[in-house]
């Protein structure tokens, strides 16, 4: 079990992380979600111990490890944009941790094959580091991380230089070998998707200190705070006054639940806006996007406020007159 | 033939030439003498000259002061490459700057600003002319720079995080440099180290001047052997031996260079440098730069001190010295007169050197296929000899020529354009090569004629390969020793040799007016590389 508590980094007179305090426990997947400059990678090498802690205790297993050294940890840690030794092949790329620790040489051989056969690369051994494509060099990365069987693994952004269609399948492949791993693992992306779909909670960042810690569905269907709304790519975002079972916001009056707070800011949800020839709001159709399983519209209501709605099916036509329904339960509360 | 394809042989036939007459035949001459004195091969004779104890002593110390010093500048300059490729500091770009001077600087300032240092005048009292230590020390204060820039500049380029995966993986700090960093660095380490070696190995100034008469290299007996024995026979044949082990030197290098290229994504230093956070990198930054300070700046610093310091203490009498002729002055001439010949010479040597080095890197940057590359092989062969061998051969073989060059002062400019040329190439070469094809073709696409597009694209460019090269003939002919030493006129000496002269004799007033002169010889080595730096600039 890793824990962080209210852990600082600071140099050169930027504070880079700010009081985070986390827990990840046994067998969890925690993603640290956040854009970029968000002080996640700068945690990461904290935890790893690349970067000295202003203040604030990370103890791995119940131990302190302030006094550790990095190379004493235990840590695996797979790297953004993989960074392998360039001039030593797969298998001493992957042997290098076993060296390290000193095992035997034929240990250290079977070793490394079992773990490049766990990433799917049995028979890579004796390929230069450099000859790889991108998605064979994050596997050998990976190999590499795991291959001194780590108490602890931390992957950096491990998909961020690879295309689209390999991602969803290396996606895939990471959440199912996460599942079997059976360790404590924290997952650094910027990628929202990424981090929903790999993580057992989320963690997102925010200028150095934690905005929301929530597992991937909670995260989504009720995001804590107007920065994680954002963040996951929501806009119908605004100031709200209660009145009864009524919210007055810039859109016009929405029905909401009668125990909601009295006021604050609110998300409307872009799916639970639906067009009802009985709704409250009136507007006009401006843009449509046709995104596969919905249709993402954009309304001009009335009073010239833009409204994100996602549609079921078939956008009007633009320029079209619409009324639209909005379903309490879709509206979130933000901190 | 087009023009353009006759204009290539005609630009390469000119500074073959000039190599064929100064270069090749000289040493050919040495060649002969060495090799077939009085006409008939006799190798017998060469090998027995090479047998002597002494040759055999001078070819080990050669060796190893070599060795030792490229071992000690390396172990030195190696903290310095990490400091400045890892860290951003204040002034860092102006201390980088400035840890080159010593290597511009001539031998002769170098070798006389350690005897201000160590010698019997040392502000410090400890003497340690004559000693090792002193030429070790020099060799150390001069190639600093190159293992600092050659390390420093690949060092900058790897990812530090090579070193975090390594010490993530159980690595310790010094693990993760030699299992991971070091052997990425080990091509640059071995280039600068063989450079350095090269540099030792042809040691000539510092050895002649700090030595005293118990150190010989290869070249400063080459020198005794010539000047002080007369012995040409002697100076040929280890001349030969020289060339060799150079030739030999440089073959090894350059396969060892093609072997161990290592591929790997490089990083520009802008994404590896930050500023130094923890107090044990401020402290190692420090006391980097304080080590500099005292290794690099203490030897000038004393230099100029002492050419102020006199009987009577502080003040410009050194310098008035300069102007007059003593009685007991081993120069024929008020020592003030080799300023003017040093510029006269090192401005001939410009003239000669540039046009001819421009024609060349005009020929190497633009051709392709091994006929280019043995033009440029060619051109390279002075750098496997040493200025002291040009110096030798222009004795040997000058006398020889149809029109008598033996006494004319004109061979001191054609020597230093002759050491000087290969210097010149390499520097050139890499900016005609900067043209960017795409550039022109642009240019050509907006409608430029071919006129137009050579005169604003290939024009300033050109313009500045000139001027860097002829920054470099220049600086180089000011300091030029070795080369100069065989065939200067007694009447007529350039700086260096002057302060040599005034070296070689004892005296306070002598060592004052040495000190003086090197003091002027820095100061216009370092002016004239600051105003050809200024003229590429503008």
């Amino acid at each position: 079990m890793l824990e962080l508590v209210d852990v600082r980094v600071a140099y050169d007179d930027t504070v880079a992380v700010d009081g985070v305090s986390l827990t990840v426990n046994e067998t969890e997947t925690v993603a640290l979600l956040g854009p970029s400059g968000s002080g996640k990678s700068t945690l990461l090498r904290a935890m790893a111990g690349l970067e000295p802690l202003a203040s604030g205790r990370i103890s791995l297993n119940g131990r302190d490890l302030a006094a550790v050294p990095v190379h004493k940890r235990g840590i695996g840690l797979m790297f953004q944009d993989y960074v392998l030794f360039p001039q030593r092949d797969v298998r001493d790329n992957v042997a290098f941790g076993l060296e390290m620790r000193g095992d035997a040489r034929g240990s250290i051989d079977s070793r490394v094959d079992e773990v490049l056969a766990l990433v799917g690369l049995s028979g890579y051994g004796s390929r230069g580091a450099t000859e790889l494509s991108g998605g064979e060099q994050q596997r050998v990365a990976l190999a590499r991380a795991l291959a001194p069987t780590p108490r602890l693994l931390m992957l950096d952004e491990p998909l961020g230089a690879l295309d689209r269609v390999l991602r969803t399948r290396l996606l895939e492949d990471l959440a199912a070998m996460f599942r079997e791993l059976r360790l404590p693992i924290v997952y650094v992306t910027h990628d929202q998707e990424e981090a929903l779909a790999v993580a057992d909670r989320v963690a997102l960042m925010n200028r150095g200190r934690l905005d929301a810690v929530a597992s991937p569905a909670q995260l989504w269907s009720a995001p804590p705070t107007e920065f994680a709304a954002r963040f996951l790519g929501f806009n119908n975002i605004g100031d709200f006054v209660r009145e009864g079972d009524h919210a007055q916001t810039e859109w016009g009056s929405i029905p909401v639940a009668a125990d909601a707070p009295e006021r604050g800011r609110l998300l409307l949800r872009p799916d639970g806006v639906r067009v009802d020839a009985d709704g409250t709001l009136a507007g006009t159709i401006r843009a449509s996007t046709f995104r596969g399983d919905h249709t993402h519209v954009l309304v001009e209501l009335a009073n010239h406020s833009m409204l994100e709605i996602d549609l079921r099916g078939d956008s009007p036509p633009l320029d079209s007159e619409v009324r639209l329904a909005v379903d309490p339960a879709r509206v979130n509360f933000l901190s | 033939m087009t023009r353009a394809r006759l204009a290539t042989p005609l630009l390469a036939a000119v500074p073959l030439a000039f190599l064929g007459v100064f270069f090749v035949y000289p040493v050919v001459s040495i060649l002969a003498l060495g090799l077939a004195p009085g006409g008939n091969l006799d190798i017998g004779a060469a090998l027995a000259v090479l047998g002597q104890p002494f040759v055999l002593d001078v070819i080990w110390f050669t060796l190893w002061q070599a060795a030792l010093s490229t071992l000690l500048t390396v172990l030195i300059a190696l903290p310095g490459a990490y400091v400045f490729a890892r860290y951003d500091f204040p002034g860092r770009r102006l201390i980088s700057a400035l840890a080159f001077v010593p290597f511009v600087l001539p031998t002769v300032v170098v070798a006389a600003a350690f005897l201000a240092l160590f010698g019997s005048r040392s502000p410090f009292g400890i003497r340690l002319d004559h000693t090792i230590f002193a030429i070790l020390a020099a060799h150390v204060f001069y190639n600093y720079a190159v293992v600092l820039r050659v390390v420093g500049g690949v060092w900058g380029q790897i990812d530090p995080r090579l070193e975090d995966a390594a010490r993530v993986l159980g690595a310790s700090r010094w693990q993760a440099f030699r299992r991971v960093t070091l052997p990425l660095l080990r091509p640059a380490i071995a280039s600068a180290a063989s450079v350095v070696f090269l540099f030792t190995f042809t040691s000539f100034g510092v050895i002649l001047l700090l030595g005293g008469s118990q150190f010989s290299t290869l070249e400063v007996e080459i020198y005794r052997q010539t000047a002080e024995l007369l012995n040409l026979r002697t100076a040929a044949v280890l001349s030969l031996l020289q060339m060799t082990a150079l030739v030999v030197l440089l073959f090894a290098y350059s396969r060892y260079q093609q072997r161990n290229a290592i591929q790997q994504r490089l990083l520009t230093r802008a994404q590896v440098a930050r500023r130094p956070r923890t107090r044990k990198e401020r402290g190692l930054v420090i006391a980097n730069l304080a080590l500099m300070a005292v290794l690099l700046g203490l030897p000038l610093l004393i230099l100029v001190e002492r050419s102020f310091a006199g009987p009577n203490g502080y003040g410009l009498q050194n310098f008035v010295a300069l102007f007059s002729t003593s009685q007991r002055s081993a120069l024929f001439v008020p020592p003030i007169e080799a300023i003017q010949n040093s510029l006269m010479f090192a401005l001939i040597a410009t003239l000669i050197c540039a046009p001819l080095g421009l024609m060349a890197a005009y020929v190497i940057a633009r051709g392709q296929g091994r006929l280019a590359s043995g033009f440029d092989a060619l051109l390279m062969l002075p750098l496997g000899t040493s200025a002291v061998i040009v110096g030798f051969g222009f004795l040997v073989a000058l006398g020889n020529l149809p029109f008598d060059l033996h006494t004319s002062v004109i061979l001191i400019p054609i020597a230093h354009a002759v050491v000087a040329l290969p210097f010149l190439i390499r520097a050139t070469v890499p900016v005609l090569r900067s043209v960017d094809e795409g550039l022109r073709e642009a240019a050509r696409v907006l409608g430029a004629s071919p006129t137009r597009v050579w005169r604003e694209i290939d024009l300033p460019i050109v313009r500045r390969a000139i001027l860097i090269g002829a920054g470099f003939a220049f600086a180089v002919s000011l300091g030029e020793f070795g080369a100069t030493l065989f065939i200067v006129r007694p009447d007529a000496p350039t700086m260096p040799v002057a302060i040599y002269r005034l070296l070689s004799q004892p005296g306070v007033l002598a060592f004052g007016e040495a000190m003086a002169m090197a003091t002027l010889l820095m100061a216009v080595t370092g002016a004239s590389v600051l105003v050809f730096d200024r003229l590429q600039v503008e």
